[in-house]
């Protein structure tokens, strides 16, 4: 994906993820390392949809998750601890998060993990790279008809080493399951996704 | 052709009756299936034959003493003697209570001859078992335990075949004996008999795919324990009951995780005793009982060697099955042990704990470990497949430290097949493990109302997400799941909705019994 800065996902950077698709985003950053071996250590999020893990991509037998219940002093811990295993630590981080990263920040430097803080209005602690989903349109529902097929957001880069923000348009999923850039030529064509009768076939 | 090694065969005739505690003179029988399988010299004396009826026996000698054949006591008070003979000989194999099988070089050598340490053998087992046994020893498998036999008749108990005599030791004998070393049916050796086949020597003498031939695979045996070729090694195994683990609860455990802590322990301090051996367990017996004296006895293999994980997770595995079964577990768990079953020596297949695995994943583990500690093993999870209709119910998660990393046992995902009734992919990213409280109302401010037909009273317009009231802009639904009728305590009937609200957010809400609640969200 063209969106980060140097094509991928910087050891020992902090990524924000942000806006109404943020799970997903981040899950979909953290997929391309974790099918290549990596780990994957989900911290403080304790409600995490192991089935929409899998069908972003990562291979849940290299998914743990980690309750980090007790304020920002037990997440950083935890985080920390994390950091000396995992390559890549998701996190929604807690209030008053920020007055203890700088411990954490150094870790991750140290050991070159990426950790990505999600949060639905923001990440809770200053980023390296902040992404965040605007525009978001859900394709496959009616006014009492379909059901969720595909959905279309709009990601906007910004961050200390990108001197303009960058801004590009998602699938998180296309119909086909598969996260891509949107075409231009579909770029408005997400709200007449037409839902057609064999839609419920694809249950699984 | 290999020469079959030199083998030790301890038997002890009519062992069942031994077992018992049945003096010799006194004519009893075990039946099994209604047919003798062990008399006492007593009731053979009396007529009494193995394989011969209740009816005909009890007619050959009346006042014959009929019990049942138990195989577990059978190997009870057979384990006394392994344990007797290990001392003398460590490698030793237990082919069946009565029998015993080990290697004569060392003991051999040690003792000063075949024929010296066999005499120390018959002592010993007469000693610790009460009872009159034979000790036979010859080249090969067949040959030796044929040895043991004729020699529980003589009256010196002890008979060597000399080195390399082996087949001349075996051919004159009748083909009979193949049924008596048990491993080939009667039919078979009665058709060896009516085939003019009536020496061990004919039938070693034709040609091995002659006999596969016209015998099959069975036929090839029984040429090849004629032959005295069965160069099978004795399993080394050892006598277990030194090595398991227990611990029991002085209050009683209720909660099945608590259990599986405990039982990890257990196997670690299991694996340390074995691998400090140079050893690792094939065959783990897992032993639970709870506080009204219920049991769950299971075994669980595993040819590459079971690590601490593994056991652990066997245990796991055995507890949830015995707590979903309708009449399984009722009470706290009082006790549970892990007993090595059948142990080897570690050939190095197994590696270490986290053996052959990529840097990656041998860092992940052990920031696990670290992990499990600061925060406790249930704050550490993995997903585990459990398959159901709704995202709750689709995966479960278990402490990491209940599952054996290295090799995932548990299913992480459903296949190939459908799940009908399930919602079609995406699946949400944010799964509550309690539902979320919230309302779902029409244009006019009032809750929609679903009917037990399925119908809708009025199409959603808003949504109360927190303490914010949320425009709906699409929405679908209702899909409605009913499930567990039969049971009157975890029968569920609800009606499920997917709505996208203003802001771009969608979410599974669901309607039971009139309260609505926020079931997942897609983030």
């Amino acid at each position: 994906m063209p969106l980060l800065p140097n094509a991928g996902l910087q050891r020992g950077r902090v990524v924000g993820c942000t806006g109404p698709a943020a799970m997903s985003l981040a899950l979909t950053l953290a997929s391309r390392s974790v099918v290549v071996g990596s780990w994957l250590a989900v911290v403080g999020i304790p409600m995490l949809g192991a089935e929409a893990t899998a069908e972003f991509g990562i291979p849940l037998s290299r998914l743990v998750v980690v309750d980090a219940v007790g304020g920002p002093t037990v997440w950083a811990e935890r985080v920390a601890a994390a950091a000396d295993g995992f390559e890549i630590v998701m996190t929604r981080p807690p209030a008053g998060a920020e007055r203890v990263l700088r411990k954490v920040r150094t870790r991750l430097q140290a050991r070159g993990v990426v950790l990505i803080a999600v949060g639905p209005t923001s990440a809770g602690v200053s980023c390296d790279l902040e992404l965040t989903t605007t525009s978001v349109a859900w394709g496959g529902l009616g006014q009492g008809s379909g059901h969720l097929i595909a959905r279309r957001a709009t990601v906007s880069a910004s961050g200390r080493r990108m001197p303009r923000p960058v801004e590009l348009d998602l699938w998180l999923p296309a119909p086909d399951g598969q996260v891509s850039l949107v075409a231009t030529d579909d770029r408005k064509g997400v709200r007449h996704l037409s839902v057609t009768g064999d839609v419920f076939s694809r249950a699984g | 052709m290999v020469q079959p090694p030199r083998l030790v065969t301890v038997w002890c005739p009519e062992w069942p009756t031994v077992a018992a505690g049945i003096p010799p003179d006194q004519p009893a029988a075990i039946f099994r299936s209604n047919r003798v399988i062990a008399c006492t010299p007593g009731a053979a004396a009396a007529g009494v034959q193995a394989g011969s009826r209740r009816r005909a026996a009890q007619g050959a000698c009346p006042q014959l003493l009929i019990l049942d054949h138990d195989p577990d006591r059978d190997a009870r008070q057979f384990a006394p003697v392994v344990r007797a003979v290990a001392e003398m000989a460590p490698k030793l194999e237990v082919v069946e209570p009565g029998w015993l099988c080990l290697v004569a070089r060392g003991p051999s050598r040690y003792f000063g001859g075949d024929q010296t340490m066999a005499e120390r053998l018959l002592e010993l087992v007469g000693e610790v078992a009460g009872a009159s046994a034979g000790v036979g020893v010859a080249d090969g498998r067949s040959a030796s335990a044929i040895a043991a036999r004729r020699a529980a008749r003589h009256p010196s108990g002890v008979l060597v075949v000399p080195s390399g005599r082996s087949t001349e030791f075996v051919d004159p004998l009748p083909v009979a004996w193949l049924r008596e070393l048990g491993e080939i049916t009667p039919e078979l050796v009665d058709l060896f008999a009516r085939l003019g086949l009536r020496r061990l020597g004919q039938l070693s003498a034709l040609d091995a795919g002659d006999v596969l031939a016209r015998f099959g695979v069975e036929g090839l045996h029984a040429h090849r324990l004629a032959g005295g070729s069965d160069t099978r090694q004795p399993a080394a195994t050892d006598p277990p009951p030194e090595w398991w683990v227990e611990h029991p609860f002085l209050e009683a455990v209720e909660h099945l995780e608590a259990v599986v802590f405990v039982a990890k322990r257990l196997a670690d301090q299991l694996v340390a005793n074995l691998s400090g051996e140079g050893r690792v367990c094939v065959r783990l017996v897992v032993i639970i009982e709870t506080e009204y004296g219920e049991r769950s006895e299971r075994a669980w293999y595993r040819d590459q060697g079971l690590s601490a994980a593994a056991m652990v997770e066997r245990v796991r595995w055995q507890l949830e099955g015995w707590a979903a079964q309708p009449d399984g577990l009722s009470g706290g768990v009082a006790l549970i042990r892990l007993v090595p079953d059948e142990i080897r020596s570690d050939d190095g297949v197994q590696g270490g704990l986290w053996g052959g695995r990529s840097q990656a994943d041998h860092d992940a583990a052990r920031a696990i470990v670290r992990l499990s500690g600061i925060a406790g093993e249930q704050a550490v999870k993995v997903p585990v497949w459990a398959g159901g209709r709704l995202p709750v119910e689709r995966y479960r998660w278990v402490p990491a430290s209940s599952v054996d990393l290295e090799h995932r046992s548990d299913r992480l995902d459903h296949g190939d097949g459908p799940w009908p009734g399930a919602l079609p992919a995406p699946a949400p990213t944010i799964v509550p493990e309690q539902p979320v409280p919230t309302m779902l109302l029409d244009e006019a401010g009032q809750q929609v109302q679903v009917s037990g037909r399925g119908e809708v009273s009025a199409a959603p317009a808003l949504i109360v997400i927190g303490s914010e009231r949320q425009r709906v802009d699409a929405w679908a639904g209702p899909w409605p799941i009913e499930q567990r009728w039969w049971s009157s305590d975890r029968s569920r009937r609800l009606a499920r909705f997917q709505v996208v609200t203003e802001h771009g957010v969608a979410h599974l809400v669901g309607v039971e019994q009139q309260r609505w609640s926020i079931l997942a969200t897609y983030s």
